[in-house]
Formats: structure tokens, sequence, C-alpha cells
């Protein structure tokens, strides 16, 4: 059974605004209970910051955000629910794991510390060395450990998964999934790797310079567009085949076609003009996000890794 | 166990349904404590510091005055004892208050340091903690790591002295009193820290606002006491009330000044007074609140993202910014002004590169970027604009200051200290030590209180009056003028107090040159009003409580000076001397006073209280006070006692025996000096030294006119202090030449003999007048 | 790292098989859920899987594959929409006895990828009777195709 469609965190018009630039401009994102968000943009789009207004660290300048119908700011009774894993972790210095889990464990009434050792066993962390000499991928899968252990209702990660090797990241969206499932975890992760966001993740938003580009379903959005890469016969242009096309590459008498509608719309229409060479291919998230963002006049190829 | 166990279903649902809450919130105690764990080296530090400071300090110094021999004699050594103890506390005083000083901002800026850093203030502030929360516990901590060493190194001293006896000759309420005022300032400083903390974004910047917050008040009273002293002639420095607020708006200066009175008395004055008064516990009590009360407001208006910002909040940028702009633009404008020797253009060129400079400079290091120097040109210039218009106001005088001058009528009180006529019976040696004025200055801005103690005040208005004629003049400190034999007019240097009939009181200095009609007649009405004979020092001691220290004499042939006090002459004596005086100055006449010259001077001490040591055969007195009295010719019954008690010290000693002759001078005329001139071999300093011998007197033939002359003419010293001087009366003058092997020497111990003397005709109103007709 | 470790666990081998067997191509640009169905099928088709088996938790199978538990929720779902698997609440998924729906869409598939190949055959240069000839002949042998897997596999 599908959990419920319910919206849990709604922001309504938020603005921010540091100093002379506008990092999020009117932004409406809605996220419901149980799904698992992603929040994908350019650098400097504004995740980081929609990130940290959800945590409750930075306030909104106009607009309303709140999380099950209450508000974050300065509110404990929300705040326990979430728990922030960011992208710069911060530890007390010279401590260890274990004195870190001891004072999340007094702040978040949740806090499962039977979890958190095993979890800790699981990755091979020793709880008593001080973290100031773990790599970087270690104080990330510690972040990650202490955030899971946390028994919040939702976690907001920013550009966890970044940073971690395959197989830890196998490891931890496993455990992820492990949570939604469990209890109905929201997760709301922010990255710059579509590829890995695209199997965990069922609703993304695409934010660009502030604004929300597109939010959608996943799968949905997969099924909404595709490629075509066709030959078509003489005198006949990719414009007279009706279709509602995003973009148009031409390589010699190729045509590279990106269009809205779904695949069998799009192939019987191509169909229909006797093509030499048809050829459909559905869209990956990359491309789909570049889509979007030409679409909006950015030309993402050279920031998109 | 493995990962996927912990992964598998049935574990993490039995997990779920088995795992109770915990308690909500972490409690303010367990927060703070985290807090002050994580920082364990710093209670460790100040206990290192209270420890060396407090008994460590005790254990070193009461073994070194234990080495000390006291003879049985056990009033003394209690009375030492005391005062080392005094000693002690202000030793362990101010030890304390540097370590509070420094490490209140220490501890307070480890507590909020997060507040500057990113990643630090993120990781915060998503946690279910409210500010008002990590605010209370980080004070509470940075308080806590100072207490708890504060006092116990408190107890440890107060266990050293315990034990080595010395709990009797500490003042332990006092010693109390100060380890409470401790604690209260500890809080102060945090509170100061922490707002700093508030309004900043990174540490140096912290830094920057915490030295503005100490240094600004008085940096603006500097400011304002620097330009009235470069431009205006009649400035009186440390006068205005407003600078005096504005110098005492700083903690640390006024912390470490109650600090240095941890004795509870002012050096040897032996009054126990407030050393702490109910205005400084107000005051701390208050500015604390204060401090905490605002921090608290700001952080939970201050943005997360400000970390790493220069300031934390928009509207901090003005107050930060052009306090200092307009310091910087007023100081570089004096510096370049007197530099180029008071050129006012070169006043300008410097106020407009001072506040350009400054303006650039704080815009750059606000924004943290080099390019905010296009954008801020605007404002520079108009900063600049200001800040020359200001130095206008004051390179011009545009106010008046120097020459305006009150109406009669609306001055009250007319407040004159003046070194020459005015200051008899000034009160100058204790003068600066009575601890009493001091805090009495220092607190209640009391002025007048403060103007009464040394000088003297007119309020009749005939009095003030003359007194206004005395302070008109041009004014021109800086520029010396052309001094002219010819010139009737004398140089007059005062300064004022205007106590005005509004309530404003304002002071000057003033030294100009005056007509010497209009000088001559102000001094008459003063010299000879009520006022100012009620206010000389000899009407207003206390005869039970004063003795005549010393006796100067102005008398040709004599000694210079003698001690009294200790000669054996009794209390009576002292007592019979000060009441025949009081009474004999009653009936001298406004012209003795005015135009004759003294024929001594006695040193009279008013005390508090003495005790006679019999040991040393003498008296020590406690809080005296010294006046010096003039004695004048007409003063009979005052000369003969001081006579008889000194052997005729104030009388005319010349033994003709021992006397070559007596020669007549007058000084050369005009055209005598011109003919000299053209004679190239004279210096001018040696024509002025010329003189024309115009008759010679010798004992043996002259005898009886040269003791008249003796009776008829007066010192060189005596002539100094008559009260007015007319330049003429050098024009005709007398030399005694004594025979070689008949000097005598001065009194005063220096090697130098004295082969002759010169003598000037006796003062008086008619040669005055003669002389000044010319 | 010891994900892998079942031993203490309760999976039973079945359900470990079925698991291992259930594998997720990323670079396939179709939707997830769409390739877990296709995968279901092609493992109820092969009977791998027996009809009224009951298939691997939503659970599980996430965090096996580390997706989205809501995108196994949702094959699953669609599944059903379909008639090819069933769901007991409380219990999980099972595989539906009646596999009409799935055989006839099969088909529609197999014989849309025989047009494909005829044109490709086409294209080769491959005739009509050359054609159908050899489908016939894998048609009639299909059963034991060795023979002409080895003939043909040295092709690939």
């Amino acid at each position: 059974m599908m959990k419920g469609m319910m919206v849990v965190i709604t922001t309504q018009n938020i603005s921010k605004r540091f100093n002379d630039v506008l990092a999020l401009n009117d932004i409406s994102l809605h996220i419901n209970k149980g799904a698992v968000f992603g929040l994908v943009g350019t650098n400097g789009a504004g995740k980081s910051t929609f990130l940290r207004l959800l945590a409750g660290i930075y306030r909104p300048d106009s607009g309303s955000i709140t999380i099950d119908d209450q508000p974050i700011w300065e509110n404990n009774e929300v705040k326990r629910r979430i728990c922030y894993i960011s992208d710069e972790q911060y530890f007390f210095a010279n401590a260890t794991p274990l004195e870190v889990a001891r004072y999340y464990n007094g702040i978040y009434p949740n806090f499962d510390l039977q979890r958190f050792s095993e979890l800790m066993q699981g990755f091979e962390l020793t709880g008593n060395r001080k973290i100031n000499t773990f790599s970087k991928g270690m104080k990330k899968q510690l972040s990650v450990i202490l955030g899971l252990s946390a028994g919040v209702d939702y976690i907001f990660c920013d550009e966890t998964f970044d940073g971690l090797d395959p197989v830890m990241r196998h490891a931890v969206k496993s455990l992820f999934a492990a949570d939604v499932a469990d209890r109905g975890l929201t997760p709301i992760i922010a990255s710059h790797n579509l590829r890995e966001l695209e199997d965990i993740c069922d609703h993304v938003g695409l934010l660009h310079r502030g604004g929300v580009l597109l939010e959608k379903d996943l799968d949905d959005m997969k099924l909404g567009a595709g490629k075509v890469q066709c030959v078509l016969p003489e005198g006949v242009e990719p414009s007279s085949l009706g279709l509602n096309i995003v973009i148009d590459e031409q390589r010699g008498q190729l045509h590279t076609l990106i269009a809205r509608g779904t695949q069998e719309e799009i192939m019987a229409k191509v169909a229909a003009a006797n093509p030499v060479f048809m050829e459909f291919l559905p869209l990956t998230l990359e491309e789909f996000f570049i889509m979007e963002t030409e679409v909006a006049g950015y030309d993402l190829k050279k920031l998109f890794i | 166990m493995t990962l996927k166990n912990s992964l598998s279903e049935n574990n993490n649902e039995n997990k779920t349904q088995a795992k109770m809450p915990s308690n909500s919130a972490l409690s303010l105690w367990q927060l703070t404590m985290k807090s002050v764990k994580r920082h364990i080296w710093l209670p460790l530090l100040a206990l290192l510091g209270f420890v060396l400071a407090l008994p460590v300090s005790s254990t070193l110094a009461i073994n070194n005055f234990a080495s000390w021999n006291f003879d049985d004699e056990t009033e003394r050594q209690l009375e030492y004892f005391r005062d080392w103890a005094g000693d002690l506390m202000v030793l362990w005083q101010m030890f304390s208050a540097c370590i509070i000083v420094v490490g209140a901002i220490l501890s307070i800026l480890v507590m909020f340091r997060y507040l500057h850093v990113r990643a630090q203030v993120d990781f915060y502030h998503s946690l279910p903690v409210r500010r008002e929360q990590f605010f209370a516990s980080n004070v509470l901590a940075a308080f806590l790591v100072f207490l708890v060493p504060y006092l116990l190194a408190s107890l440890l001293n107060l266990l050293v002295l315990a034990i080595s006896g010395w709990v009797a000759y500490v003042d332990m309420g006092l010693y109390l009193q100060f380890i409470l005022f401790n604690i209260l300032v500890y809080v102060l400083f945090l509170g100061c820290g922490c707002l700093a903390m508030q309004l900043s974004g990174t540490m140096p910047s912290a830094l920057k606002i915490l030295v503005l917050m100490f240094g600004l008040a008085p940096l603006l009273a500097g400011m304002y006491e620097m330009l009235g002293s470069v431009f205006f002639d009649t400035w009186v420095s440390m006068f205005s009330g407003t600078s005096i607020l504005l110098l005492k708006a700083s903690v640390v200066e006024r912390y470490f000044m109650v600090s240095a009175m941890a004795r509870g008395y002012w050096w040897y004055d032996g009054d126990i007074s407030q050393a702490i008064c109910w205005q400084d516990w107000l005051a701390a009590v208050l500015l604390a609140a204060a401090m905490l009360a605002i921090s608290l407001v700001l952080y939970k208006r201050r943005s997360s993202e400000v970390a790493g910002s220069t300031l934390a909040f928009g509207w901090q940028k003005p107050l930060y910014k052009y306090p200092l702009v307009l310091c910087s633009g007023l100081m570089l404008g004096v510096f370049f002004y007197l530099m180029g020797d008071r050129s006012i253009i070169w006043m300008y060129f410097g106020a407009v590169l001072g506040t350009m400079f400054m303006a650039l400079l704080l815009e750059v290091f606000i924004k943290n970027d080099f390019k905010a120097v296009k954008k801020g040109w605007r404002t520079a210039a108009l900063a600049s604009v200001a800040v020359c218009l200001l130095l206008s106001v004051y390179a011009f005088d545009l106010v008046g200051f120097d020459q305006r001058r009150p109406a009669s009528e609306k001055v009250d009180t007319i407040y004159v200290f003046n070194s020459s006529f005015l200051d008899l019976s000034s009160d100058y040696y204790s003068y600066g030590y009575d601890e009493d004025y001091f805090l009495d200055g220092y607190w209640k801005l009391n002025r007048l209180a403060w103007l009464g103690r040394s000088y003297l005040k007119f309020s009749e208005p005939e009095n003030v009056a003359a007194l206004l004629t005395l302070t008109n003049g041009e004014q021109n400190r800086y520029t010396s003028w052309e001094y002219d034999n010819s010139d009737m007019s004398t140089s007059v240097y005062l300064s004022v107090a205007y106590n005005l009939k509004n309530g404003s009181v304002q002071a000057r200095h003033y030294w100009h040159r005056l007509d010497i009609e209009s000088y001559q007649q102000a001094l008459e009405t003063l010299i000879g009003s009520d006022e100012w004979r009620q206010q000389l020092g000899i009407n207003n001691l206390d005869i039970e409580h004063t003795v005549a220290c010393s006796l100067n004499s102005y008398q040709l042939g004599q000694e210079d000076y003698m001690y009294l006090e200790d000669l054996p002459l009794g209390a009576e004596w002292h007592k019979q001397l000060l009441q025949t005086m009081r009474s004999e100055y009653a009936e001298l006449s406004m012209e003795e006073l005015l135009y004759t010259s003294p024929v001594g001077m006695l040193e009279l001490g008013e005390y508090k209280e003495r005790t006679y040591d019999p040991i040393g055969d003498y008296y020590d007195y406690k809080g005296m006070r010294h006046f010096s009295t003039w004695i004048y010719p007409g003063m009979t019954e005052t000369i003969a006692m001081l006579n008889q008690a000194t052997n005729g010290m104030l009388n005319v000693n010349v033994d003709l025996s021992n006397v070559v002759e007596l020669r007549e001078y007058r000084k050369l005329t005009y055209d005598e000096e011109a003919e000299l001139r053209e004679k190239a071999t004279y210096t001018s300093d040696e024509i002025f030294d010329e003189r024309k011998l115009i008759a010679t007197y010798k004992p043996e033939t002259d005898a009886a006119v040269i003791e008249q002359i003796l009776q008829n003419t007066v010192t060189s010293s005596a002539y100094s202090h008559s009260l007015i001087w007319n330049d003429g009366i050098y024009n005709n003058y007398y030399e005694l030449i004594y025979k070689p092997g008949a000097e005598y020497s001065e009194d005063s111990g220096d090697v130098d003999t004295v082969t002759s003397a010169i003598l000037y005709t006796g003062p008086s109103r008619e040669l005055f007048m003669q002389l000044t007709k010319k | 790292m010891q994900v892998m470790v079942y031993q203490d666990v309760g999976i039973t081998q079945r359900e470990e098989a079925q698991m291992g067997m259930i594998t997720i191509d990323y670079k396939d640009r179709r939707p997830l859920y769409q390739q877990l169905m296709e995968k279901i099928e092609e493992l109820a088709l092969g009977g791998l899987i027996k009809a009224d088996e009951q298939l691997p938790s939503v659970r599980s199978l996430a965090v096996e594959l580390a997706i989205n538990p809501n995108t196994i929720q949702r094959a699953y779902g669609e599944l059903e929409k379909k008639g090819i698997v069933y769901s007991v609440p409380g219990r999980g998924s099972f595989l539906a006895a009646s596999q009409e729906a799935l055989l006839s869409k099969s088909r529609d598939v197999i014989l849309r990828d025989l047009l494909q190949l005829i044109e490709r055959a086409k294209s080769c240069g491959i005739g009509r009777e050359m054609f159908l000839t050899e489908a016939a002949k894998f048609y009639d042998e299909g059963n034991d195709g060795s023979d002409y897997n080895t003939k043909y596999q040295q092709a690939f």
C-alpha cells in the first residue's frame, strides 16, 4: 500500500536574500509524506539555502514554510522531528562519535543509542576514536549514522551521497529505503549527482537561480518526454511532425529530437512520416534536466558532471 | 551484529515498538555542563591564574612581611600590618581585575565562537534547541568557568590568611565586597563580549567592536578636548562635564580605578571611605543587565547566514563606520594644521585625506572586497565636507569661544585663579592628594565644589564687573608680540570659571595684555572688596588646628628661611600669632595690600589631627593643608612676635661696617641708548644692562642718608611679591656693595655668596601713579 | 562490509534466490518500476516464480536494490492492476495463478520483435524463402536447440 499522498512540507512563496543576492525567489514546493524528494539544481541555485530554511537555520524573508502545518522557525516541537545533515559536517573539536551521539541523545527524544552502535559496527567505524582523525568519507558516514539513529521523521541531506564510494552509497541508500519502508521517513536529498538520485527518489524538484523550474514525480516525468533519433525523408522537416519538440539537434541528416509526450505518441507521429531510420530512447534524468533548463534559457552542459 | 541484521524487518520493528521516547529537551544545566566540558581548559587556566593571584601571592607576601623585626611595638606592628594588608588587597584586586577582564572576554568569545563559523552555526541552529536556551547555556557556561575557580582560589586565600594569622589585619568586609563586585563586573564584561559577538560575524570584527565599545567614549572625549585645546586660545582642559562623563564611560578604566582603591583609602590620609561607591554598584548592575538583555534580543534576531561577514546587522554599519571616520578626519586635519604651523590649507588637506582614507578603508573592511572603493566615493566625500565644516567652526572660532564674555548681569559667580595677585593663601601642597576631593570630582561632576577649593569666588556685581574687565583682551596665545618699552600695558594671565545664572558653568584661560589703567582699577576694586578679604586663608583657618610652619624673610641681609614648626614656642604662641595676624590683616587698607611689598612670607599648616612622638620629639600631622600668607609692614605686632621668636628675622639687617658704598643708578634714556648702539661694539643685552651712575654714598660720610635709603627701599625678592608691577621702578635703583670678606651667604645651602644687593624704591600707590603717568 | 551475510536473518533461500534474480540495469533509461515489472514478468514466464508464490516484500527488495520502497510499491501496484500479481493485506504480494494477460502481452511483444527482425533480415539480404525455412527449422528443433546454438553462437 502506497504511503498516503499527504502533503507534509509546504513552502509557500518563500524568498531569501543575502545582501545583494536573491538566493530564493518566490519558491513554492510541496513534499509528500513518505516521499523521497530529490532537490537538484545548478551551483548557486539555492538548494542548500532551501534545506537550511527547512531545517530552521535560516528564516525566510517572506512567505511561509511549514511542516505538518506548523512553522519551523524556533519551534522545538517540529525541529525534534527533523535532522539536518550539512554538506560541511561539524563535530565538536576532539570529540569521539560516542560523545557526539550522547549529545544528540540528550537533544533528540527518539535517539536510539543501540541502533547507533549497530550502525557504527556495520560501517566498521570506531566509536571511541577522535573524529578529527576520520577521513572525509568517514565523517559523512558518521553524520548519516547520527541522522538515522536520531529517530526523526524528516531528514535533510545536503550532498550527502556525493563523496561516498559506491559500496557506501549502496549501503546508505539501503538504510534510507528501510527507514522509509518501516516508519515513513521522509528524506529530502539535495545533490548534484542525478544518477544517484534517480534510483532513490520518487519526486524531484529542479531549482535554478533561486526559482523552481519543475517539481514532479520522477516516473511521471520520465514518461512525459522522450528522445527520438531519426532520419526523415527528403523535404520533411521535424516541425511538420506535429510533435511538441523541445530540442532539435541536427547532424547531417540525423535529427535528434527531444519532445514531450509518451513514447507511443512520439513514435506514432514520427512513424507517420515514414522515416528512413527511427529509434526511441527514454531520457535520463540528466537529459531531462538539461532539456528543462535549456528551455529556461540557460546552457548547463558545461556545468553538469 | 551485521548491518543486514540491523536492516532486518523483525529487528527493526521490535525496536521501534520497544523504544520509549526519552525526556524532552536537554535541560539547561546539561547543555551548560556539556559546553563547559568541551572547553575544560578555560576553568583550568582560570584556576591557575587565580591561584597565583590570590593564595600564592599572599603566601609570598606574608613570608616577606614576617621577616620584619619589631621590637615589641604591638601598636606600631598592628598599624604596619594593616597597611601591608591594604597593599595585599590592592595586589589581589589588580591581579584579579586583569584576569577578570581578559577571562570574561575570552570565555564568552569561546562560547559564542560558533556564531562566526558557518558549519558550526548551521549545526547548532538546526538542533531542536531554542535560541534562548543556547544563549542561556553559553552565558552560564562562561560564567561558571570563572566562578568556580575564583571562589576556590578565594577560599584558599582565606585559608592562607587564617593559617598565618593575618585575618585580623585584613578588612574582611571590604574583601568580601570586592569579591562580590568582581563577580558582578565579570558578568558585565561577559555581557560586553557577548554583545560584540552578536554584532559581528568574524573574530577580528568582534575584537574591533569590543575596542570601540570600551574606547569610543574616551576617544570622543579626547577628540573634544583636543579640538578645543588646539584651536581655542582660552580652552580649559578637562573642565567640560561632557568630557569627564565620556571619560568615565569606559568600564575598563573605571574598574581599574576602583581596583586601585582596594585598600579602602587613598594614600595616607587615613580616612576609610567607600572604595566602591553606590554609583559604581548601580552602574555595574544596570550595565551588566543591559548588555545581556540587548545581546539576547540581538541573538534572537540574528541571521545564521552572517557567519563570516564583518557586521551582523545592516543598521550597524553607520554606527561602526562614522565615529571612526570622523575621528580620523579630525585627527589628521589637526595634525596637518599643526605641522603646517597652523595653516588652514594644510588643515583642510589633512581633513579630507583622513576622512576619505578611513571611509574607504572601512568600506573595504566591512564588505571584505577592494571593489567597494568604487561605490564608497560619494559618502566619503560627503563625510569629508562635514569634517571640514566642523574644523572650520573651530579654526575660525565661529562660535566666538575665545571672543565672547558673558554680560555682567548674566553672571552669578566668577571663580578666579591667578598666580600673581589672587593666590594669597592658596592651599597648594595638599591640592590633589585629598581623596575626598578626588572621588568628589570624579563621580559627582560637582565642578563648583571642586573650584571652590582652590579658586577665589566673587559674586558681588562690582567685583564681577571688575573681573570681567580683566578678562577683556585679544587672545593671541600662539603669536608672540613685540615687547615695547613704551607700551603702558601689562600682561594678564587668568583662569576663570563663570557660573551663570542660567546654571551653566564655563571655564576659560586668559592670557592677554591690558592697559594699565583698567588693570589698576579692577585690582583696586577686587582687593578692596569684602568678598576678597573673606576668602583669605588667614580668615578661614581653624586657629585651634593650625601651626606656623615656616617663615621666609624678604628683608635685606636676612637668611631667607626658617622652620618654625619645631621651635619650642608652644601651642599658645601659635594661637596668639594667628589671632594677631587675623586682626592686623583686617586693618590693612587696600593700598597697603595692593601696592606695598611684604617683608616676609609665613607658611601656615592646618591639620586634621596630630600625635606627639616623645621619642623623636616631634609632632606627626595628619591631613595637613598648607597656606602661604604675606606679612606686610603694617602688621607691626605680628612682626614683633615673629622677630622675637626668630631673633629679628624680619628686620633689615645691615651692619654698615661691612658696606663699601651705596650707589644710585638710573637707566639710560632712549637717546643715550641710541648713542651706544651706534658704537657697534655693544650688544643689545649689554645696552640693556647699561646704567648711569648718579650718586655714591659712603658709610663713613653718609651713614644717615644710607640708613634712610635702606628704610625706604625694598629688596628685589620683596618687590617681586607686590601685587602690582610697573617696570618703571627699574629706572632708578640702588646697589649696596659689601666689603670683600663680609659677604653673607644665603641660607638656602647654595654656595652663592651675596656680594651686593639691589634695592628698589618701596612701592606705594603714589609711586605707581607717578610712574604710570608717563 | 558485511551486507551480504544472510544466515542469521531469516530470509529464506527462496527469497534470496528471488532477490538475486531481480536486478536493475542502471543504464536502462526507463523508469525503474517499469524495469521491475518487466523483470517480474520474465521470472513468472520463465517459471522461476510459481503461481501463488509470495514475492519479496517491498521492504527487503528496496533494501536489497537500494532503491525507493515507493518504486517497488508502484511496480507491485501496476502488476496488480494488470492481474499478474495479487496482494493479501498484512502478508504481502503473491504471483497470480492465471497468467493469461501476461502471456498475451508476451505474445504481442514477441510478434513485434519478429517484425523488427524481418526488417533487419530484409536489409541484410535474407530472402523470404530462406527466412521462412530457417524459421521452421528453429521452431521444430527449438526444444533442443543445442546444435543451432553452437552453430550460430559464433556470430555473437
